[in-house]
């Protein structure tokens, strides 16, 4: 296997957290969290990620701010951003496309495995 | 204060408590889907072999478990769906809108969706262009989703839909046509009662909230317009939408 991809989540509920990193530490990757997203950048500049599973209600900072912020940056905006959240309107998905978001997945209509599929076909 | 003031200022009270509870159901409606996705996520990996081995019996019943919980997504789903139109309910953006090309546009999305199905769909347009209605384009689009929904839904294998635009006497004229299961005779008169759902249609389909007619209508009466049924059980149903075309403006 090639270089393991890292994995930064961003994601305040800790029961789903925990999922998605017994999920994805299973597949071979490797993962950092936060669960506020208020340290994303200290977190970034430790270790760049190949890619960010951001969910958008955090306690700190809206989602679409870390997104923008980065996708803004030319030092982070090849990091692959999947926003993974139960924010599921048009004007949502609209506004985190628009943002550069590479991936948009509503929680509750989505399980780990296909997420881990998704993650797998944009870092290809 | 007059009796029409008081009437007026028990509308604006009943309106916004309306509303507010709207807000209400989509703000709940949205938290469930949080918990509702760690109940998911955990059943799926379970499944999968990621929290270890089970026998074949408790792997039914946890089959059994990711199911429901996919049901109860779905149903969240349609209740947020519902609930958005509620709130569009008091967004109303009318202007003259060209019927035929709402339909079109519709025709085009449904195509794939009753290909999937098994149903055929054919439109048959006016034969000449028809006048403008003074529409929001995107509700009347609605109740076109919502009908053509039914009619693919309540259908038989290798069945049809027929959609035609027409325009009748000040009024253009929608009809929508299936070869599906029909409703009971005694039903019919309830169809657009919210929450309702026939009972022949609650055996083939256990979801469904019994919304869609219901929003259909409330949809085309505030364009001034009607919406009737016609249905045979086992034979099919026809749904009739008139909406009143706009005046040509006259030049004095």
């Amino acid at each position: 296997m090639a270089d393991s991809k890292h994995i930064l989540i961003i994601e305040d509920d800790d029961f789903l957290r925990s999922l998605a990193v017994t999920k994805l530490q299973k597949e071979g990757f490797t993962i950092s969290t936060s669960a506020d997203g208020g340290d994303y950048r200290d977190l970034i500049s430790k270790q760049k990620p190949d890619v960010l599973l951001l969910d958008l209600l955090l306690p700190k900072i809206s989602g679409f701010d870390i997104l923008k912020d980065l996708k803004e940056d030319a030092t982070t905006k090849d990091i692959k951003v999947v926003i993974f959240s139960n924010l599921g309107s048009e004007e949502d998905i609209e506004r985190g496309t628009q943002l550069g978001a590479d991936e948009y997945l509503v929680k509750a209509s989505f399980t780990l495995d296909e997420l881990v599929d998704k993650i797998a076909a944009i870092t290809k | 204060m007059n009796e029409i003031e008081q009437l007026r200022l028990d509308l604006d009270k009943c309106n916004s408590e309306s509303q507010e509870k709207s807000e209400f159901l989509s703000m709940i409606t949205h938290q469930l889907r949080t918990p509702l996705s760690g109940i998911k996520w955990t059943f799926k990996m379970i499944l999968d072999g990621d929290i270890g081995s089970f026998s074949e019996e408790q792997k039914q019943i946890i089959n059994k478990g990711f199911d429901a919980s996919e049901r109860m997504v779905e149903l969240l789903e349609e209740v947020i769906t519902a609930n958005q139109n509620d709130q569009w309910d008091f967004t109303y953006n009318f202007s003259p809108v060209d019927i035929s090309k709402v339909i079109d546009g519709i025709i085009m999305e449904f195509y794939e969706v009753a290909r999937t199905h098994n149903v055929s769909i054919g439109y048959k347009p006016p034969e000449q262009s028809i006048g403008l209605v003074e529409a929001d384009g995107e509700k009347i689009a609605i109740v076109m989703q919502n009908l053509l929904e039914n009619s693919i839904k309540y259908n038989i294998d290798e069945g049809e839909v027929s959609v035609s635009l027409s325009q009748i006497d000040g009024y253009a004229r929608i009809q929508i046509s299936d070869t599906g299961i029909g409703i009971p005779e005694g039903q019919i008169s309830n169809v657009f009662t919210k929450f309702f759902r026939a009972d022949n249609a609650k055996e083939i389909k256990k979801q469904g909230t019994g919304l869609g007619l219901f929003t259909a209508k409330k949809i085309i009466e505030r364009h001034g317009g009607t919406i009737s049924i016609e249905s045979t059980l086992g034979k099919g149903t026809r749904f009739t939408i008139l909406l009143p075309l706009k005046q040509p403006q006259n030049t004095v």
